[in-house]
């Protein structure tokens, strides 16, 4: 099932719960010479858009700064057969970004925030944190034989 | 979610389980990453031989990236991927070889395999048979896939693609 969606439109009800419940995903990036690098995730939903967090430093944040072309897969884990693809283009918020974190640390990890629990509190310092939101340009759910 | 790359060494093998294919850049991360060149390590084999979600991503001709959930598994030298002939990642294969596998388990996010790799050859020959083992692989019985995974009637229009990938940069994570 294919669904073409703006970016203001949402995710579809019934795949909702991948993107609010703490299930990673797969987001993909492209390298600079169009190579494309995939990493598991955290994801979150703003109501709008799916949303992720990396920094600038890492490999998906500096692609994302000079390509903003992403995809993201959230697969169900009790259901394999079951997922959400999203096809976009990426923009990176700074403002909020440490917030956004500490509540994806909360919802997967329990622990109360991202700095001092599941990474050291110094590491804070050297890396520049990001919100990513999708705006979808495609949206594929379930999609298996295709 | 995985750590920093901590320092980078170029002597091939350190870090590294295993015969070493093709000798390239060793990364050690903080937080138990680790990335070598071509290098499918033994502890990690599992999760490019029939793993719970393999999603492969391919380029569309927009250039966005493309992924989808595939069966796959591996040769020792190549991954191997089946599709059908038209399905949108085999048109992106032809038209663009660069593709990355990312081979998980959603219910042990903290393992996982990066492999990317360019497709090297895209066949009908043994495709067939290919899809009917790795079916068996992943139902754990012996399957043909025209009739016992879907209709056989679907045999008549749909076309198996056999497809190799070459690895060419292989991260592992190992928390």
């Amino acid at each position: 099932m294919t669904i073409v969606a703006s970016a203001s439109q949402p995710v579809p009800p019934s795949h909702l719960d991948l993107l609010t419940a703490p299930v990673v995903g797969v987001l993909t990036t492209l390298m600079p010479d169009g190579q494309p690098h995939s990493c598991l995730v955290w994801v979150d939903y703003d109501g709008e858009c799916a949303r992720v967090n990396t920094t600038l430093e890492r490999q998906s944040g500096r692609n994302l700064r000079s390509d903003g072309s992403l995809s993201l897969l959230v697969v169900d884990p009790e259901n394999t057969a079951r997922y959400l693809h999203i096809r976009g283009d990426a923009e990176l918020l700074r403002r909020g970004a440490i917030d956004h974190l500490d509540a994806l640390t909360r919802d997967y990890t329990g622990h109360p925030c991202f700095y001092g629990h599941v990474y050291p509190r110094e590491q804070r310092k050297r890396e520049t944190r990001v919100t990513v939101r999708l705006h979808a340009h495609r949206i594929t759910l379930d999609a298996i034989h295709s | 979610m995985s750590g920093a790359v901590g320092h980078c060494r170029r002597d091939g093998a350190a870090g590294c389980d295993g015969p070493v294919r093709q000798v390239g850049t060793v990364i050690l991360g903080r937080g138990g990453r680790r990335s070598c060149a071509a290098l499918v390590p033994p502890s990690h084999v599992d999760l490019v031989e029939c793993p719970r979600v393999a999603a492969l991503t391919t380029i569309m001709p927009s250039g966005h990236p493309h992924t989808s959930v595939v069966w796959c598994d591996f040769d020792g030298e190549f991954v191997r991927v089946n599709t059908m002939c038209g399905f949108q990642k085999e048109l992106n294969m032809r038209r663009d070889p660069r593709v990355t596998l990312l081979g998980y388990d959603p219910r042990e996010p903290l393992r996982y395999l990066e492999i990317r790799g360019l497709v090297v050859e895209m066949t009908r020959a043994g495709a067939a048979s290919h899809l009917d083992a790795l079916a068996a692989k992943y139902l754990g019985r012996s399957v043909r896939y025209f009739g016992d995974v879907v209709p056989a009637a679907s045999a008549e229009f749909e076309v198996p693609v056999l497809c190799r990938i070459r690895p060419i940069r292989v991260v592992a994570s190992a928390w």
